[in-house]
């Protein structure tokens, strides 16, 4: 019994050093520079949604697609001139701040609504958003309303105990407007029962109404009505404390708005490579070194338009005209074209 | 006397030991005509929708979102990312190859007929090894010309088959452990064995699951990593491990004192004494109650999407999340019931077959 006793005492020895030695292999130097540590590591951790119709799902063949999936691959390829050198990384709403935080991820591209408490009480920063929504209203096109001024006295669906259910109240209340609130105890359930006739109206946020009218027997006879409620602007994030990461991430999504702007898409990249226009050449990084400057390559935006094309394209493929979703651009729109979205000058 | 009264009486004494229990007392009655109202009910539309109405081949989906029946053109479409997930288009055989192997090996340690062979012991753990080995390279890939898959891409029912088969395998030789310490003579060995298998008791399966997705990665010193899928299994492991323990503690109380005592008079020492007198005798009195804790830990694997894990039910979270077919979802949850009834099915026909067996053996 006493060599049974000896021998089980080594072979638990042995296991607990080859444990030890699996963990040490898995440890990666982890500093406060994060462009450093991807580089180094040839890869980034993206934390994206976990499913979210258009920004990121799997599609037919378990590939991840969408909105905030061509952002990860922007990134990717701003920082090592490869779109797949980027590992998506799902994450339930409740875990992605935290997963940031404990560095599981590089950055969070994700439906996150950039709010003054998120910036300042959470280890994170926010870059400009990429894309801007609210809370909007879809009506039964028979009802014939053109706007939500239309709507007194309507009947609205909304979430049981949901802030949009405050919003809409709060709405309605400061314009001297009635309307009966229908609530419904479960959110899958609201468009079903929208549908049925159950109310005149139902409110959620833009791409959840247009995700909604999809799944209708005719989608035609609901129309989006174009008043945007209680603003929700959705940003990518990074840890705090890091800027020279936070400019990498800002700057590839400037770089995205700049392309559209300057009408280079991922189709006409390689022609205008060859442009004399010194504004193009800058950008991409065939005059000066501002790449460099960054820590990245001279000719990073090329890679990331050739990678997913601009932001009207990444837009277009899977929110906008493109898509099956078919949500106008509104105030996803450059500025010059009454949107809200800008890039600062790239010099 | 003649055959064939005694065929009426038999058959009007079968029709009352039929009816009585249906129609013998006036709420008996009511329940029986009102579930026989709803099944008549019920059924036509459940036919009509499912099969007469139903689309079972499209490629626009627009076909499907207009009509009344059932959408089955969506679950095809959906089928290989609801089974192999997120794993490499092209590389689906190489799941598909794994799980069969597990599986087979299943089955084949299942075979009670096999178990009083000699050495089957020694046979059944070489066996697992390989299994093991096999199924792990065929999945992780990066030799014999195999392309490399990170263990993240791992999901769907391979994923639901690894977590629950292994976690099971890995939680029963725990809780052996945790049994045995239970009743140990040695206080420390005892105290700690009843505050692990209490304390993980006193907690639900989503908060375990949760520190292992959330709080595991803060507590370890930054750099160091473990995959998410690992953290996971690691959770089942422990989880399943405190209450199959109780379990066995119960057969364990169950085995006469005289048991021991014999043992001990023949010059056994503690660990022979358990594993060639004991524990055989408690395993087979467990054994429908550990069967039951696994199909509650087959059906438990799906928790793991609260941590957005791919697992089969994720899988199938993730297919009706594509806008191309928006607002069909009845149809891949269906899919996927079936799939999670086959498993369970199977698992709770075994239990009950060998429950009989065992009744038999006994007597």
């Amino acid at each position: 019994m006493g060599l049974h006793r000896k021998m089980g005492g080594k072979r638990w020895l042995a296991s607990l050093a080859a444990g030890a030695a699996i963990l040490a292999m898995t440890a990666q130097g982890a500093s406060a520079d994060t462009l450093e540590d991807v580089q180094k590591a040839g890869e980034l951790r993206c934390g994206v949604s976990d499913q979210l119709a258009g920004f990121s799902f799997l599609d037919d063949k378990g590939t991840w697609t969408g909105f905030d999936i061509d952002y990860c691959h922007a990134f990717a390829a701003a920082i090592s001139g490869d779109a797949a050198a980027v590992k998506i990384v799902p994450l339930a709403f409740n875990q992605s701040f935290t997963a940031l935080q404990s560095g599981e991820v590089d950055v969070l591209s994700r439906s996150v609504t950039y709010t003054l408490s998120r910036d300042t009480q959470l280890k994170m920063d926010f870059i400009p958003p990429n894309f801007y929504t609210g809370q909007s209203f879809m009506a039964h096109a028979e009802l014939g309303a053109k706007s939500v001024e239309d709507l007194d006295g309507a009947s609205v669906c909304v979430l049981a105990g949901s802030v949009t259910e405050r919003y809409v109240a709060d709405y309605f209340r400061a314009r001297n407007m009635k309307f009966t609130p229908i609530a419904v105890e479960q959110e899958a359930q609201v468009p079903t029962v929208y549908e049925s006739g159950r109310c005149d109206v139902m409110t959620h946020e833009t791409p959840s109404l247009a995700i909604a009218r999809r799944g209708f027997k005719d989608p035609d006879a609901h129309v989006i009505l174009p008043e945007v409620i209680a603003k929700s602007y959705e940003a990518p994030l990074y840890r705090e404390g890091d800027a020279r990461w936070g400019d990498v991430i800002r700057w590839t999504h400037f770089a995205l708005v700049t392309a559209e702007e300057l009408g280079i898409t991922r189709d006409n990249v390689a022609e205008k490579l060859t442009s004399d226009d010194p504004v193009v050449r800058t950008f991409f990084g065939v005059d000066g070194d501002l790449g460099e400057q960054m820590g990245l390559k001279n000719d990073w935006v090329v890679n990331v338009i050739k990678a997913v094309g601009n932001y009207g394209e990444i837009y277009d493929r899977h929110l906008g005209a493109d898509s099956v979703l078919q949500i106008p651009r509104g105030m996803n729109d450059l500025h010059e074209r009454g949107g809200l979205l800008f890039a600062p000058s790239w010099r | 006397m003649s055959a064939g009264g005694d065929e009426g009486t038999d058959g009007r004494h079968r029709l009352r030991t039929v009816l009585r229990p249906l129609f013998g007392t006036p709420v008996n009655a009511a329940l029986t005509v009102v579930i026989l109202w709803l099944l008549v009910t019920a059924i036509p539309a459940l036919l009509r929708w499912g099969i007469a109405d139903a689309i079972w081949f499209t490629d626009d989906p627009k076909d499907c979102i207009q009509q009344e029946g059932a959408c089955w053109a969506f679950v095809g479409a959906k089928a290989r990312l609801i089974i192999f997930g997120r794993y490499p288009y092209d590389e689906h055989w190489r799941p598909l190859l794994a799980m069969i192997i597990v599986l087979a090996a299943l089955v084949l340690s299942a075979d009670w007929r096999q178990w009083r062979r000699r050495n089957w012991g020694r046979f059944l753990i070489g066996l697992w090894a390989v299994t093991i080995a096999a199924s792990s390279m065929l999945m992780a890939g990066g030799i014999a010309g195999l392309e490399s898959v990170e263990i993240d891409r791992w999901s769907g029912l391979p994923l639901t088959v690894m977590l629950s088969v292994f976690g099971i395998f890995l939680a029963l030789i725990l809780s052996v452990l945790l049994a045995l310490g239970r009743q140990s003579k040695l206080p420390v060995i005892r105290w700690l064995s009843i505050a692990y298998i209490e304390l993980i008791r006193g907690v639900p399966l989503i908060s375990i699951l949760f520190m292992a997705a959330l709080l595991l990665p803060i507590i370890l010193p930054s750099g160091f990593e473990i995959s998410k899928i690992l953290r996971a299994q690691a959770a089942f492991v422990m989880f399943f491990a405190a209450y199959m323990a109780e379990v066995l503690r119960g057969g364990l109380q169950a085995i006469p004192r005289g048991q021991y005592e014999a043992a001990e008079t023949i010059g056994l020492t503690y660990w022979e004494a358990t594993f060639k007198v004991i524990l055989p005798q408690v395993f087979r009195l467990s054994i429908p109650s550990l069967v039951n804790v696994f199909i509650a830990a087959f059906k438990d694997t799906s928790l793991v999407v609260i941590i957005s894990m791919h697992d089969l039910m994720g899988t199938t979270n993730a297919a009706i999340s594509d806008p191309a077919w928006s607002g069909i979802y009845i149809e891949a949850y269906a899919f996927t019931a079936m799939v999670y009834f086959i498993f369970c099915g199977g698992i709770s026909w075994y239990s009950q077959k060998l429950e009989r067996h065992l009744k038999v053996g006994r007597r």
